[in-house]
């Protein structure tokens, strides 16, 4: 007998390093699921009880309503902003003759790179000298700031992935600049949009540094969730939240590469 | 077909940067004619079909279609429709929404539009094929929409980049006569690019042959075949022999040349014109006659290198001290000569002088 797909044969070894290293990654978020329907108020083996006391808690405080209410906001409208930039930025490195395209896409990339903290005391300085406020505005205004790469890196494949003939087509069939865009460049990228959307959405609403500078009175989630660790009695009212917006997250994020992928294959297939 | 003009084109040019795509391109396009741009990768015939849909602008010279300056016409608004080189259906639509692209603009009602696309699934043979989506169409199909989607605005010029380039050799020889008899069905100018020589000769009126951004000629499929001009457009077009000749004398119109110094020809004086003193002389492969025993008459004397047989005919390599590649020389099988199956047999070629073409341009 020929042995068959030699090459493709399982390796014991590998897969355990995969298991080990997946474990690293997840079990430690795990604990925080796992404690915040722990009836104890620290965090300890054994575990006393279970409950869901700290999530019914949650929902009564109005604090975190208004923070989660801040944080949809400043993500709803990041998420808008940066993929209507990012599809703007995507198509013209795509489609058209730019001078020096390769460091343009590397400066847009750049704030995958350079830590927060850096551009949030940049983007502090720079607002206080202006005399701006500080409001969920300028949180806003630093998300897209971070998001703007994860928009331009979802919708830039998706440009590359199909004939810019079919522009050329529609413009050719009597349509201007702007239908063409709406009727043609839309729909086919549309998978790229939504993943688009998701992402960015959760990368704002997860995010905390630049929101920790940039911030005013205003919480969201994530600062509010710092401001409570302070407190040793809120802490399982926090592991509760920390839960949900992690679930949620989590949510997004598969949805966005779902959606994103089923969209590839498709246009694959059709070419 | 009437000759009035459809397509004007006036020293028409094209630079990317320093690169010439399209050197001055000056040529009419008749109403109603089949009209082939026939030309390699990179010899600008593309370029040229780009600058007619107004996907390229020309850096120099006019363009007219009907009558009109399109300088400053955007693609959106010319009286032109594409077939696109891979059809660029639009994947998110299905096959009766991809056809009924372009009638956004005209404002019918629901049952003038649906009447429309009807027509126009008739015309291309796909009707009932409305409702599938792009990815679900073969090759011939998405072709056939392409053309539909392009018709159904009945623009006044259909040009076509390629439209048989994609699909397998049967298909595309069916493909070319429909093509042929939707053309003269509804009687629309179409301007054809290719870079195959067999379809640019079956499809069109005429042929424009390009190389470097040049217009070498332009001619029906007959003269072009017949006539060539020069030696670049006499290889591109089927094959070609070239010898080289030296004019003796000049007597009466007629001049005599010796070719080699082992053969002379008479041809006339005036087709000469341009040619020079030692015109090159084009002959096609089935025009010379291959002869195991020395001919009546004058018969060049050469030896058979290698012999390859192609079904309907066998063509004859035949080493002649005439020229530095050997000569082609192509039999119709009905007349093989069985002594001529030896590689390294002493041969003799011989032909009508008639069938000597003098490359009289570059």
């Amino acid at each position: 007998m020929i042995k068959r797909h030699e090459f493709h044969k399982p390796n014991r070894a590998l897969q355990l390093y995969a298991a080990f290293f997946m474990g690293l990654l997840y079990i430690p978020i795990l604990f925080i699921p796992l404690f915040s329907f722990s009836s104890g108020l620290y965090i300890r083996f054994p575990i006393e009880g279970w409950t869901f006391q700290w999530y019914a808690q949650l929902f009564e405080r109005t604090a975190v309503l208004r923070a989660l209410e801040n944080s949809v906001r400043v993500a709803g409208s990041v998420a808008v902003v940066s993929t209507l930039l990012g599809i703007f930025a995507a198509k013209a490195l795509v489609r058209y003759r730019i001078p020096g395209k390769g460091p343009i896409l590397g400066f847009i990339l750049l704030p995958l790179v350079v830590p927060p903290i850096i551009f949030g005391v940049a983007l502090l300085l720079m607002v206080s000298t202006l005399g701006i406020p500080l409001s969920l505005y300028t949180i806003a205004a630093g998300h897209i700031i971070i998001c703007l790469p994860f928009a331009i890196a979802t919708l830039l494949p998706r440009f590359e992935g199909y004939d810019a003939a079919m522009e050329e087509a529609a413009a050719d069939l009597g349509e201007n600049g702007w239908y063409v865009f709406w009727r043609v460049t839309v729909p086919i990228i549309l998978p790229g949009i939504v993943a688009s959307l998701l992402l960015t959405f959760t990368v704002s609403f997860d995010e905390f540094v630049m929101a920790f500078f940039l911030g005013g009175n205003d919480l969201t989630l994530p600062l509010y969730v710092w401001g409570q660790l302070r407190i040793p009695r809120a802490f399982p009212v926090v592991l509760a939240l920390g839960t949900l917006i992690l679930l949620f997250s989590f949510a997004l994020v598969f949805l966005g590469l779902k959606i994103n992928k089923r969209g590839s294959i498709k246009i694959m297939d059709r070419e | 077909m009437s000759d009035e003009t459809m397509i004007a084109l006036r020293n028409v040019g094209k630079r990317f940067g320093t690169f010439r795509a399209v050197h001055e391109a000056s040529f009419n396009i008749r109403r109603g004619e089949f009209f082939s741009i026939l030309g390699a990768s990179g010899s600008g015939k593309t370029t040229l079909l780009r600058i007619l849909a107004g996907f390229e602008a020309a850096t120099e010279g006019e363009v007219h279609i009907d009558g009109a300056p399109m300088d400053a016409v955007p693609p959106h608004m010319r009286p032109v429709n594409m077939v696109f080189q891979n059809y660029a259906i639009f994947p998110h639509l299905n096959v009766r929404d991809n056809i009924g692209f372009g009638l956004r603009k005209l404002k019918l009602d629901k049952a003038e539009r649906a009447r429309r696309i009807d027509e126009m699934l008739e015309l291309i043979k796909l009707p009932g094929f409305g409702d599938r989506q792009a990815d679900q169409l073969s090759g011939g199909q998405r072709q056939r929409v392409a053309l539909a989607r392009a018709l159904i605005l009945r623009p006044k010029v259909l040009l076509l980049d390629e439209p048989l380039g994609a699909l397998d050799k049967q298909l595309r020889e069916q493909m070319q006569m429909e093509l042929r008899a939707l053309q003269r069905s509804v009687g629309i100018t179409f301007v054809l690019v290719t870079h195959d020589q067999e379809e640019a000769m079956a499809l069109s009126d005429r042929v424009a042959v390009m190389a470097e951004g040049r217009v070498l000629q332009i001619d029906p499929p007959a003269g072009l075949y017949e006539r060539p001009v020069s030696r670049r457009v006499a290889s591109f077009v089927g094959s070609m022999n070239f010898l080289t000749g030296r004019v003796l004398s000049e007597d009466g119109g007629i001049s005599h040349i010796r070719i080699a110094e082992m053969a002379s020809a008479r041809l006339p004086t005036s087709q000469l014109a341009g040619a020079g003193r030692t015109p090159c002389l084009a002959i096609r492969p089935e025009r010379i006659a291959i002869h195991a025993k020395p001919p009546a008459g004058q018969g060049l004397p050469g030896v058979l290198k290698d012999r390859v047989y192609l079904g309907e005919r066998t063509q004859y390599l035949v080493e002649t001290g005439a020229v530095d590649a050997p000569l082609v020389v192509s039999v119709p099988n009905t007349a093989a000569d069985a002594a001529l199956q030896t590689s390294g047999a002493q041969v003799w070629l011989s032909w009508d002088d008639a069938a000597l073409i003098p490359m009289t341009e570059n």
